[in-house]
């Protein structure tokens, strides 16, 4: 129990080869962690490689169910369909289909397909895109609304697929073009299941080598695509949600280009040496809902007065750092028959006034106004709406709540004002049309529950009308009926923002966010 | 005896408190508003859509009737399939815990380097300049939130000095202690400002025990003193705290895995409640309640080992 | 105390082995207390004060001046992004932030040493079911409590107060039960029931003066781990929103300016700094004036 100590092992110094050893330990540790620093990236992108950095996760790559707008971007990398959407957006082209007949009045189409292979060698047949499209379509919660027009698909031999429909669909060629009736391999889907979608095999132009859903994706080019051969051979895609970081990734040059640079970098970026911004144009409009179960909202002048009561330019400035367009009619920017002759409503407070005077509340009145917690556009749109209808006598209290219960207060017929958004997903107007003005479209016309029986009319007729510039006059009407009744209150059509290096050369994204069309044309130098 | 029937009630009470847990995320969850139809649709949501998605998903059945298969599932080792992933829950959960254990690890490893010789020297020599700057230290690094150390690492190391990377996992080992120094450092620093007060406050009650001083007046020297008496208690102390914070820790690296974007199951758990996907929520919250119930039994059990007293409830 | 504590418990725990009395006239001696309580009324008067010391409102928008530097004209610690005053928003977040502080902690502090008085006083079966419910709270994973608690009601400041008093509660639960065993077996309080007190008055007027002074000094740790709670929260969106100038949520707001304007985001956090030091610092006081003062 007793020991005798020795002087070599007296206390103090004891404990000062203890704190020695841990020093030493301490400091090997901070080594190895500078040196594995120091050791650098060790997978540094070469020339046949484009680095991608997105901002949100991959939920799936099943073409039918994915939902999260950055992997149905990548997933029109893996398949392909009947038909595609053109570099603008404003046209269809062929992909699977070389040609097409629409016969009976409308009401069958004919699709001849090439001959195709799957990334695995085998033969894309017409019978998986039968397959394909009654999946997707069957759907429960799917994409199978679009569709409803269609009686039966079929496949009379392995390159022809019939449609038929129960009346003319003029948006059926759109629809069809649409990401989720891509074309998967029928056999292997259903061998593999689940798991299948883990490692997909597709017709498109690149394949998956690796997946790890919440940080990276890794493609090659499809030995068996069919189209132009892309200069790439590979495509690596980071998922790094955090703003900055994804910033600093590009500017230590670490990744190609990155998806959604915080708006207030934009102009530094454009600044910085070797580095661009982009704002490509997008089909996304936000607008601010105005349910009529509301009494004010119920009345027209109420409405107008709104409409000129803000002032859009301010929004613009604050929430986007200019970097949006003031909105006008309630189709997204330039698609296909937006009216162009409609002007966003301008600023004039005097206007504003009178027509509030001429309402039931020309005093103003109280109202909330919804918003979508950590939208930082979104937020700053609501602090110059509440400034500005202050000075109408219209106090507006903002009501914030996390995304999903924001989307559930705003429908169901209670809300007030609140912030919403529409992006399409097809290139014909059907889409957004049916669900911000028809009253039978399911979403209550943009959850006003506004309707106009001349509108409702025309939704209808547009719908069946196979002449594209009759179905221009009518949807011309439509949007005019809609700016001048104003059931919701269109801000503006914000860009997508990407930013990429100066060595990257060809990379485009179209109004529907896609790029995999430039992904073949696309280059990157050594940098 | 005394002991093994210590341990064995020690470890039944864990199963209870397990199945309560099951009840309440699996109730608490469903009381939020916003259904994952919604997550799913977006913007294009339609009563219709919503409707018909729900009914795919199981979610329209009665509360009670989903309760019972889930527990039936769990039982067969099967958690669910995650709403927004359309994965089995367990893969989505197992793909993100490495990063998880491997932050709190390292973290846990910093937090001791830097705690054991700090907390001792302060001790020691009580009241001189380290002691003094130790304190201060700690003092702070206390009430400093750690998500704005995160970012003033960043901004210093990432951004102007670039030695470390900004964010993100890494892909090999070497590559995981790069891009996870500076989270596990921003955690260990926090960590460390309780075990080095705790260390402190216990070697310095060790030190003035009445013990002590018998056994030094017998002649014993003071070093042989202090790693026989001194250095146990104080260590019985810190493996308590040690113990209670790492069960602490691992619900807590949601901030630092949001600051640094380490796909860990903290972030997971975040991301996964706002899109409602309740397996995965359910799913994350019993890993990490296993995690919290098996570290506290071990620690309890490490402190009835090293003090039997503790085993008189 | 079984070791399943939190880890708040045992930094309290700790606190109160300390036994170095400091030599020198009563301010030397309880210097700490001083400078503690020093920090935390200049920071309640700065906040009450706020209209005089900054002729600006946290929410005016000035689209002109925006992201100014600190010690830029007029502004000492700089603008954000929409050209409101920095300083002037921390002065008014003080108000939010000390709320936070005072009031989650006095509701938990309030309703838990009750709970644990009562647990404790009485025993058996109530006590056995209450301790379980603490147990149960306790291998829950903190934050997945909280953020349920706030998705589901809604994320903003009171929803988060909810929060915090639903969680927090449970730890003044077990120390006061703790103490409360001890106590409800000596001497005075036995005498006091022979005497035929009723039981709510030996709780009040015989346990609960004796202990109160252990429960404030927990409380003060709890105080700081409220305000980080609060600014992680706020940061992590779930808790006050913008325009709200509450501490974390301007950390959270400055985040997308760090790599060009680092002030959004630094100085709220040295706020939060000085007031957990001030807390600590008046947490450790009263320990130490527990100990020799008694």
């Amino acid at each position: 129990m007793l020991s005798t100590p020795s002087p070599a092992r007296s206390g103090p110094r004891r404990i000062a080869r203890a704190v020695v050893v841990f020093a030493v330990i301490a400091l090997a540790v901070a080594g190895v962690a500078a040196a594995a620093a120091l050791r650098g990236d060790t997978s540094r992108a070469s020339l046949d490689t484009f680095v991608l950095a997105n901002a949100v996760k991959i939920d799936t790559l099943d073409p039918a169910q994915n939902s999260v707008n950055e992997s149905i971007w990548l997933t029109q990398n893996l398949y392909s369909r009947l038909i595609q959407p053109n570099a603008t957006g404003t046209a269809l082209l062929p992909d699977l289909a070389t040609s097409w007949k629409i016969t009976n009045g409308g009401k069958t189409y004919t699709f001849h397909l090439r001959s195709a292979k799957f990334s695995d060698g085998s033969p894309l047949t017409a019978q998986d895109v039968v397959f394909s499209l009654n999946r997707s379509k069957n759907l429960k919660g799917g994409w199978g609304f679009l569709l409803t027009a269609v009686k039966s698909i079929t496949a009379p031999n392995p390159q022809t697929v019939v449609i038929k429909l129960s009346e003319p669909h003029a948006p059926l060629l759109a629809d069809l073009a649409m990401y989720a009736y891509a074309v998967v391999p029928e056999k292997l889907v259903k061998a593999q299941g689940d798991a299948f979608w883990n490692k997909p095999v597709g017709s498109g132009p690149f394949m998956v080598t690796s997946l790890t859903k919440d940080q990276e994706l890794d493609l090659a080019v499809n030995p068996y695509w069919y189209g132009k051969k892309p200069n790439i051979k590979n495509v690596k895609v980071e998922i790094v949600p955090n703003d900055n970081s994804r910033v600093l990734l590009l500017q230590s040059k670490k990744v190609d280009a990155i998806e959604n640079p915080p708006g207030n970098l934009i102009d530094q970026i454009a600044k910085y040496p070797g580095l661009q911004s982009d704002l490509f144009p997008s089909t996304r409009v936000d607008f601010i809902q105005l349910d009529e179960h509301f009494d004010p909202f119920k009345d027209k002048n109420v409405r107008l007065a709104l409409n000129y009561g803000i002032d859009r330019n301010a929004i613009v400035k604050l929430a986007y750092s200019g970097h949006a367009t003031p909105g006008s009619s309630y189709m997204p920017y330039k698609m296909l028959y937006w009216n162009s002759g409609l002007k966003p409503y301008p600023y004039d407070l005097a206007k504003a006034k009178s027509y509030l005077a001429k309402s039931k509340y020309p005093k103003g009145f109280n109202c909330f106004l919804i918003e979508v917690a950590n939208d930082v556009a979104g937020n700053s749109t609501a602090i110059v709406i509440k400034s500005e209808l202050a000075k109408l006598g219209i106090n507006v209290s903002i009501k914030t709540y996390e995304l999903l219960t924001a989307y559930q207060k705003e429908d169901g017929g209670h809300s007030q004002m609140g912030q919403r958004y529409w992006t399409n997903d097809i290139i014909d107007p059907d889409e957004v049309t049916t669900f911000a003005v028809d009253p039978n479209g399911g979403a209550n016309a943009f959850s006003s529950y506004w309707s106009n029986p001349q509108a409702t009319k025309l939704v209808g007729e547009a719908r069946s009308e196979l002449n594209p510039a009759k179905r221009q006059q009518m949807y011309n009407e439509i949007q005019k009926i809609v700016y001048q009744e104003s059931p919701f209150l269109v801000l503006d059509y914000s860009p997508y923002r990407y930013a990429q290096g100066n060595w990257v050369h060809g990379f485009h994204v179209n109004p529907l966010g896609a790029y995999n069309l430039s992904l073949l044309d696309l280059t990157v130098d050594s940098h | 005896m005394a002991r093994t029937s210590f341990v064995a009630r020690r470890i039944l009470q864990v199963i209870p408190v397990l199945f309560g847990i099951t009840v309440v995320t699996f109730f608490l969850l469903r009381l939020i508003p916003g259904d994952p139809a919604l997550a799913i649709l977006g913007e294009h949501y339609t009563k219709a859509s919503a409707t018909q998605l729900r009914h795919s998903l199981g979610l329209d059945r009665p509360l009670i009737v989903q309760y019972l298969m889930y527990m039936q599932h769990l039982f067969q080792g099967n958690l669910g399939e995650s709403i927004f992933f359309r994965e089995p829950a367990r893969t989505v959960i197992a793909e993100r815990l490495p990063a998880t254990l491997f932050l709190v690890f390292y973290s846990v490893m910093l937090a001791i380097l830097i705690s054991i010789p700090t907390g001792i020297i302060s001790a020691l020599r009580r009241g001189g300049v380290f002691d003094q700057t130790a304190r201060v230290t700690t003092l702070v690094g206390f009430a400093m939130p750690g998500f704005w150390l995160g970012i003033i690492f960043i901004i210093i190391f990432a951004v102007h000095l670039q030695i470390f990377p900004v964010n993100g996992y890494g892909t090999s080992f070497w590559g995981h202690i790069d891009h996870l120094f500076l989270p596990s450092l921003t955690i260990a620093i926090g960590f460390s400002t309780i075990l080095i007060r705790t260390l402190r406050s216990s070697t310095l009650s060790a030190l003035n025990a009445d013990y002590v001083d018998t056994a030094r007046i017998k002649g014993i020297s003071r070093f042989a003193v202090h790693r026989r008496h001194v250095f146990r208690n104080s260590v019985i102390a810190v493996v308590v705290v040690f113990g209670i914070n790492l069960a602490f820790l691992i619900g807590g690296t949601v901030i630092i895995e949001n600051v640094f974007s380490i796909p860990g199951v903290g972030s997971l758990l975040v991301d996964s409640v706002g899109t409602r996907d309740y397996p995965v929520v359910q799913g994350v919250t019993l890993v990490l309640a296993v995690f919290v119930v098996v570290i506290n039994l071990m620690t309890d059990l490490a402190h009835s080992a090293l003090d039997p007293r503790v085993m008189v409830e | 105390m079984s070791a399943t504590a939190s880890p708040a418990e045992l930094l309290y725990e700790r606190l109160q082995s300390r036994s170095h009395p400091r030599a020198g006239g009563w301010a030397r001696r309880h210097g700490t207390l001083l400078v503690g309580a020093g920090i935390l009324a200049a920071i309640i008067v700065a906040a009450v004060a706020a209209p005089l010391l900054t002729p600006y409102n946290p929410d005016t928008l000035d689209p002109l001046h925006p992201l100014a530097h600190p010690l830029s004209p007029g502004h000492i610690l700089g603008t954000d992004q929409y050209g409101r005053d920095i300083l002037a928003r921390i002065l008014y977040g003080a108000r939010i932030d000390l709320l936070i502080a005072f009031g989650a902690t006095s509701v938990t502090l309030v309703v838990g040493t009750t709970i644990g008085l009562i647990s404790g006083y009485f025993g058996g079966w109530l006590d056995s079911l209450l301790m379980r419910i603490v147990d149960l709270f306790f291998a829950f994973p903190f934050f997945v409590l909280v953020i349920a608690i706030v998705a589901m009601l809604g994320p903003s400041l009171f929803n988060m107060f909810i929060a915090i008093w639903l969680t927090s509660w449970i730890a003044y639960a077990r120390i006061m039960r703790g103490h409360t065993v001890v106590a409800k077996n000596r001497e005075y309080v036995l005498a006091a029931k022979a005497l035929g007190y009723r039981n709510h008055r030996v709780m009040a007027r015989h346990i609960l003066p004796n202990l109160v002074s252990f429960v404030l000094i927990f409380a003060m740790v709890d105080a700081v781990g409220n305000v980080l709670l609060g600014a992680s929260l706020g940061f992590l969106g779930l808790g006050a929103q913008p325009p709200s100038p509450e501490w974390g949520a301007m950390i959270s707001d400055g985040q997308n300016y760090i790599l060009t304007s680092w002030w959004l985001s630094t100085f709220p956090g040295v706020a939060i700094v000085l007031v957990g030091v001030g807390f600590s610092l008046l947490g450790d006081g009263l320990a130490d004036l527990l100990r020799t003062g008694d």
